[in-house]
């Protein structure tokens, strides 16, 4: 009995002693790479890897030598992993990939194409596919990824956070994680968005402290609309209004503002709350597919320059009505010009297409991106207005009755 | 303290559940993936049916012959050295079923979890634990199972309750949109990979004669729902996409889990799931190689051929388990054909004799002597 719980105990230690020490990565040996950048170069990919300097984290100023809390490397390579590998000689620890927040591509390489990146990625066993892609409009990745930026010690943070705010509240970006752009690009009736990212301002002095050591930084980056697939390849940019519908149609929107004028010439802001849409698809006569976009809207009004009556129940149908209609004439005619600038289906109808027509959508599967330029696509929209604020009458009214 | 020999039937029925999910909760989503599409979850459960049919049938081919192991109706079905020739085959298939579950297990920890960890010390430790377990016996096995089967129900329900946040409805429509024909063939395919055949060797280990049917079925069926489950998340969370171009779709999935941007990165979870289910499914396949060969020539002891079988596992492993695609390639041209011959064919050729022998020859049947022989054998020393 003695000797067995010895043996026991012995095991017990050995268990805490030999476990775990083959691979061991130790913190200390690490650069934890927060962003990485991929770019197009003559012989390949130009990769910048954004990369945490742990002892610098947690003083903008400047650590005791006064480096900064990020350092960007570069290299060149003729695949990623080289280039990532090539880095080395530039680096004094290895590169940890596994806490990447954003992935960001250059224009140039996005146009040409970013499925070997892609695949390289979700190759990779130490990436993970929960962090967001990013285009960087008219620049190239390693641009974005040398600013720095006020609030976030690290850049990438900021890009990352930055991305979470804008989709949540103002909805005319997109939020596209690599799991999202793989579904999207894989699939038949679909094509893939990626978020734009842009700087602004003056750029001379963007990768040194004092970029933010004024009030107004002298540059900032910048959400810069959604950027447009054609499969893996960059194709255009969707401005403002025609994002925020791509997201409408794609049920992103979380929360956004927007107006309507009044039907005195005033103007009256609205918040949207709560927006579902709903891809509905009928057969016309020669069997051809119409799709009707149903949107569920929710909006509360936040700011009224006119002098309407809000006592009354129908001066508010009035404004729901504005509403809707501004949705469907808006919204139809952002599609409209996806449609026939782009032919490139990112709104997913294919697809919805291929859930609800199986059959039909057989025929059409090989050549939809010609089928998608001509298909006819309407917005019937749905706005319930639900609060209209702590003040009931508009400023303009009460002053009138004074 | 009471010294319990044999098995009871809650212990096979874990045995049963651990030889199902073991390995194939990995896998299995892809291939369904790529051929039934969108119906992959429909094709796993036509899976599970066609797995209870096969059950059935070894029950039922029990039944004729109470008592016998696998191999020992397989020498009263056909003779003595057919059956002998037979029981050949079915250690040849059990030990390249080992072969490539070790190659299997090295692959996936080296490629996807350790990856500087040579496959060679992963599979030789792993190899290690089933030499121990081997020396010990199925009784001792079926009591570690016990052990572990609330671990691996815990991590399973956690598992599926958080991917639900993720599921996304859309990936699995259209239903049936090719039809049935490559559900059915999706479904008949991956039920190959159910080698239950196996529990055939300890099935007269089992104290209770009715309850051990039940827990047979019953184990097959809980594994193949648990299956069933993993591919219906895969699809409505990765997509069929993914599903089907990932090495091992389960683990990608566990990989998504992401609750409030606190529970996450969490996918060891399922490396445990799975690693605790592999250590039944290849103690189980060592221990009835063990039993097979000492069928076969007639040996009293049997421990003294672990050692030199763990080299042959090994040899068997590194030569069988080239590179995945290489894997995938003889799973997909040779294996099903193969595997079928051992699970379907076989077995449902031995009923039909048997009937013929037992019930229209009158055959008289043998004594249901060698299952108390058989346990004697079992004792730990």
């Amino acid at each position: 009995m003695y000797t067995k719980s010895l043996r026991c105990i012995l095991l017990l230690i050995s268990l805490t002693l030999i476990s775990g020490c083959w691979s061991r990565k130790e913190l200390n040996d690490l650069a934890i790479v927060m962003a990485l950048g991929v770019d197009l170069d003559k012989d390949g990919y130009a990769v910048s890897a954004q990369v945490m300097n742990p002892g610098q984290a947690g003083s903008l100023s400047g650590g005791s030598n006064g480096s900064l809390p990020v350092v960007t490397y570069k290299a060149k390579g003729t695949t990623i992993p080289e280039a990532l590998q090539r880095m080395l000689s530039t680096t004094p620890r290895n590169l940890y990939l596994a806490h990447v927040r954003v992935l960001v591509f250059g224009e140039a390489f996005a146009r040409q194409g970013v499925g070997d990146a892609v695949d390289y990625i979700t190759r990779n066993h130490e990436l993970r596919t929960d962090f967001f892609l990013l285009v960087a409009k008219h620049s190239d990745a390693s641009t974005i990824l040398d600013v720095i930026t006020p609030f976030e010690q690290i850049p990438a943070n900021s890009l990352y956070s930055s991305i979470l705010v804008a989709h949540k509240n103002w909805a005319g970006t997109g939020k596209v994680t690599l799991q999202q752009f793989i579904v999207e690009l894989e699939r038949g009736g679909s094509n893939p968005i990626m978020s734009g990212i842009q700087l602004q301002g003056d750029t001379s002095e963007h990768g040194s402290v004092k970029n933010v050591q004024s009030v107004i930084p002298k540059s900032l980056i910048k959400q810069a609309g959604i950027a447009v697939f054609k499969k893996d390849k960059l194709i255009g940019w969707l401005g403002e209004a025609p994002s925020k519908t791509v997201n409408y149609v794609l049920n992103e929107v979380e929360s956004t503002q927007g107006s309507i004028t009044c039907p005195d010439g005033g103007v009256a802001g609205f918040i949207i709350t709560n927006a579902k849409s709903r891809i509905k698809i009928s057969l016309n006569e020669k069997d051809e597919p119409e799709f009707t976009i149903h949107l569920k809207a929710e909006a509360n009004l936040t700011a009224l320059n006119s002098s309407l009556d809000l006592s009354q129940t129908a001066s508010i149908r009035e404004l729901e009505q504005r509403l809707e209609a501004k949705f469907n004439n808006l919204m139809a005619a952002n599609i409209r010009q996806v449609q026939e600038k782009y032919d490139s289906d990112i709104y997913g109808l294919g697809e919805e297409l291929h859930r609800q027509y199986p059959k039909l959508w057989r025929s059409y599967r090989k050549h939809w991106d010609e089928i998608f330029r001509t298909v006819k696509v309407s917005v019937q929209s749905d706005v319930a207005i639900r609060r209209i604020g702590s003040v009931v009458q508009p400023q303009q009214k009460e002053m009138e009755q004074k | 303290m009471k010294r319990t020999t044999g098995i009871s039937a809650l212990q096979f029925f874990i045995l049963t559940f651990g030889l199902t999910i073991g390995t194939s909760i990995l896998v299995t989503p892809s291939g369904m993936a790529h051929i039934a599409r969108e119906d992959a979850w429909i094709a796993s459960l036509i899976s599970m049916l066609i797995n209870l049919l096969m059950v059935i049938l070894y029950i039922a081919l029990a039944r004729l012959y109470p008592g016998q192991t696998l191999y020992e109706i397989l020498e009263s079905v056909t003779g003595k050295w057919p059956g002998k020739l037979l029981t050949l085959a079915y250690l040849f298939y059990f030990i390249s079923l080992i072969g490539t579950l070790l190659g299997n297990l090295g692959f996936f920890v080296s490629g996807e979890v350790m990856p500087e960890t040579p496959p060679e010390v992963v599979q030789i430790i792993f190899l290690i634990a089933a030499i121990i377990s081997a020396r010990k016996g199925i009784i001792i096995l079926a009591r570690v199972g016990e052990l572990f089967f609330p671990w691996v129900v815990v991590l399973l329900l956690v598992l599926v309750l958080a991917l639900i946040p993720q599921i996304e409805w859309n990936y699995i429509k259209p239903v049936l949109e090719d039809g049935w024909m490559p559900v059915l063939h999706a479904g008949l395919q991956s039920s190959i990979f159910q080698e239950v055949i196996v529990l055939m060797v300890f099935l007269p280990l089992v104290r209770q004669n009715k309850p051990r049917e039940r827990a047979y079925l019953l184990g097959i069926a809980a594994g193949d729902l648990v299956l069933s489950a993993i591919v219906l998340l895969s699809v409505l969370v990765l997509g069929i996409e993914q599903t089907e171009n990932s090495t091992f779709p389960a683990y990608a999935l566990a990989k998504t889990i992401n609750i409030g941007n606190t529970l996450q990165r969490v996918e060891g979870m399922l490396i445990t799931i799975w690693i605790l289910t592999y250590f039944i499914k290849i103690s189980v396949l060592f221990l009835s190689m063990l039993q097979g060969l000492r069928s076969i020539f007639g040996l009293k002891r049997q421990n003294h051929l672990i050692y030199p079988l763990s080299a042959l596992f090994i040899i068997i492993a590194w030569n069988t388990y080239i590179n995945t695609v290489y894997v995938n390639d003889i799973i997909a041209t040779v294996w099903m054909k193969f595997a079928s011959l051992f699970l379907l064919v076989i077995p449902a050729i031995l009923y039909v004799t048997a009937l013929v022998r037992v019930k229209l020859l009158k055959q008289k049947r043998p004594e249901p002597s060698s299952g108390s022989r058989q346990q004697e054998s079992h004792k730990t020393p």
